[in-house]
């Protein structure tokens, strides 16, 4: 019963006309930034922050969350029409939902993903209501050395689930860890690896090395590198819309994708992919129309699509109770709260429930928001991919430069931008995975801070760092992800 | 946006139905959709071993930044105000962390490990990269270091977004400085509104 009570003050936080009108905004930002290639939820809340000064936390997160979910909504309107999936969790849409859109059925397409992602968002969001005061109850007997465990479980999962190969996730993990100890020693006041600059004594700054990586590194990276660019076709002409056959089709993939993405995606390293593709490949297994996958088969659309707005709503039970970003939106997200001089974790629902369930309770109503945005008004979105390509990149340049300079306009940061900008084209060209750098720079600091207290306390005995069940069962499971792939590629050999 | 980390694929999780998926995306656009694929796709690039194809230099600058954190770490002076580990600590096991996965990578590099470049979206990973597209973006990074603190941010983020247009094939010179002009002026003008200083208009004149 005090979860609904929470939520229905919730709601009167997130109902409010102003916060309705940062939801509104944030929906239909997201659902751009998803339709447009080269910017994603990530970069447009890092772009953002230095807004987090102006308005309150409230309207702030509740914009970000609307950014979170329409993002998904956007990048299948993209996936399906253009095949161009423009979020990674977009990619198994595209698959069938192109074929669709191909064979005119482009409009059914649309339909099915953005009113799976309204169902599928809408049970996360409520498997997240009342999963995440539980668990953040949980956190509340964590000690140091278990808060330890869970970053070393979440740094070997993020190296070794994102990326190709084990040694370039770490090396990316690393990188960031490396740059996270720029700057002064918060136990002890001194300086670390500034190389005599004032200006690097506070550290280097999240959004300077997320703006970098990606914005600026996949646009040097796309410059290099154009591909034509695909037509645009027109969803709305000839299309016939849902029918009967494609509901009874579809309900069971909503269900079921919901099912596999929300557990997914409140893993540590779980992200929005790997539930997509479980769910687009029993969906395969399962359908009645096998002779239809390959060829536009509606399941392909309706399973993936809902995966991925549930996963998108796990994301954010590590993020809100214990702290722990798994991937890079989250990271910015945790950003977004240090900003406020908020820890995400236990605490927050004691001390900020305002702020934590006007959150949750905006989450719904961005839902119903993307529902009608992205149904009646998908003709509107489409017409951004009618920017021209300079344009779009012209612009993501400039306002990366907005978000850089207006936070401190310094001079040291533009260097910074350039340098990891190249960093962030080379990590392209050779594959290297660029999110662990940033789970690395913004989670390091604080695992070094746990690390410490946890040696602090038991008088620098590191048997403490085993000492408890919860930080043994945590690093047997981090030592299984990381031997696990290896194991696997051992017996599929045989 | 697909990013590097968040676009990769994973071998070890698919299984067996790596094959399915490659065989409905091979059609589309996604030509490289699983593990290594440059080496089934192109052949000249599997028959022929260059050092092209190694790229071992790739680890030296992990090497080198390895060694310059842990040089800091041990320049870090060793205070006793902390119980159990001090700053340097975190410092040196970065370092060296970073040292040994570089040679790590020195190593898969010679062993002919493929370091082939991602599919994005806009991007055509097997095409030729352009040096001159890359340049002038590049151009457009590296143009505010020089010009942001007596030309301001409007007339630099103007300059910068024709330079970048033009990289992406736009030939519309004055049409681009026209945009770009307005473009910076307006996000200029509703940051300051917002409290958000991007410094002053044209710092030359104050």
């Amino acid at each position: 019963m005090d979860i609904l009570d929470q939520l229905i003050s919730g709601f009167s936080v997130a109902l409010q006309p102003i916060n309705l009108f940062w939801a509104l905004i944030g929906c239909a930002l997201g659902t751009a930034v998803g339709v447009l290639p080269g910017i994603g939820p990530a970069l447009t809340i890092a772009l953002l922050l230095p807004v987090t000064a102006q308005i309150a936390p409230e309207s702030a997160f509740i914009m970000f969350a609307g950014i979170l979910y329409g993002a998904l909504y956007g990048g299948s309107t993209t996936s399906i029409l253009l095949n161009t999936p423009g979020e990674s969790g977009s990619v198994m849409t595209a698959i069938e939902g192109n074929l669709m859109a191909r064979k005119g059925r482009g409009a059914a397409a649309l339909a099915t993903a953005a009113i799976g992602s309204f169902v599928a968002g809408t049970i996360g969001t409520a498997a997240l209501t009342f999963l995440a005061p539980a668990i953040a109850e949980l956190a509340f007997i964590f000690g140091p050395e278990d808060y330890f465990a869970l970053m070393i479980l979440s740094f070997t999962s993020v190296a070794v689930v994102m990326g190709r190969s084990r040694v370039r996730g770490f090396t990316s993990l690393f990188f960031g860890l490396a740059l996270g100890t720029i700057g002064i020693d918060t136990q002890t006041g001194q300086a670390r690896m500034v190389f005599g600059s004032l200006e690097l004594l506070d550290g280097i700054q999240f959004t300077v090395v997320l703006v970098s990586l990606f914005a600026i590194g996949e646009t040097l990276y796309v410059a290099s590198r154009q591909a034509a660019v695909p037509k645009v076709i027109n969803p709305l002409s000839g299309g016939t819309w849902m029918t009967r056959d494609d509901w009874k089709r579809s309900w069971k993939p909503w269900l079921r994708g919901s099912l596999i993405g929300f557990p997914i995606g409140s893993l540590p390293a779980g992200g929005t992919e790997v539930p997509t593709f479980l769910s687009y490949t029993l969906e395969r297994r399962l359908t009645k129309h096998p002779e239809e996958f390959g060829k536009g088969a509606i399941e392909g659309v309706a399973g993936p699509e809902a995966a991925n707005n549930a996963a998108a709503a796990g994301i954010l039970v590590p993020l809100l109770t214990l702290g722990l970003p798994s991937t890079a939106t989250a990271a910015v997200l945790l950003a977004a709260f240090q900003n406020y001089g908020l820890q995400p974790g236990p605490m927050l629902f004691t001390t900020n429930p305002t702020l934590l369930w006007g959150m949750i309770a905006s989450l719904y109503v961005g839902n119903v928001i993307l529902l009608i945005l992205n149904l009646p008004l998908v003709g509107l979105w489409v017409r951004l991919l009618m920017i021209p390509r300079p344009y779009i990149y012209g612009g993501i340049v400039m306002f990366a430069m907005v978000g850089v300079w207006g936070i401190s306009t310094s001079w040291i940061d533009l260097l910074l931008v350039a340098g990891l900008g190249l960093i962030g084209y080379l990590a392209r060209v050779y594959s290297f995975p660029v999110a662990p750098a940033l789970i690395g720079l913004i989670l390091g600091p604080q695992a070094e801070i746990q690390l410490r207290r946890a040696l602090a306390v038991s008088q620098g005995d590191w048997s403490v760092l085993v000492g408890t069940p919860i930080a043994i069962t945590l690093l047997v499971l981090a030592a299984a992800t990381f031997l696990l792939p290896m194991l696997i590629r051992r017996l599929s050999r045989i | 946006m697909v990013g590097v980390a968040e676009g990769s694929r994973h071998p070890q999780l698919i299984g067996t139905t790596v094959n399915r998926r490659c065989a409905g995306l091979g059609r589309q656009r996604f030509t490289h959709c699983e593990g290594y694929p440059m080496t089934e796709i192109n052949p000249t690039v599997a028959g022929r071993v260059s050092t092209a194809n190694r790229p071992w230099w790739v680890g030296l600058p992990i090497i080198v930044m390895g060694a310059i954190w842990l040089y800091g770490g041990g320049s870090i002076r060793a205070t006793t105000g902390f119980i159990g580990i001090g700053p340097a600590a975190i410092v040196d096991t970065v370092g060296a962390a970073l040292v040994v996965l570089g040679i790590l990578l020195v190593i898969q590099a010679l062993r002919g490990v493929p370091f082939t470049p991602e599919d994005e979206e806009g991007a055509n990973a097997a095409a030729p990269p352009s040096r001159k597209a890359f340049c002038l973006a590049l151009g457009g990074i590296v143009l505010p270091l020089g010009t942001i603190q007596w030309l301001g941010f409007p007339l630099t983020a103007m300059l910068v977004f024709t330079l970048v247009t033009h990289a992406f094939g736009s030939r519309r010179t004055v049409l681009d400085l026209a945009i770009g002009l307005a473009l910076s002026s307006f996000s200029w003008y509703g940051f300051s509104k917002l409290g958000i200083g991007l410094g002053h208009f044209l710092p030359l004149i104050g």
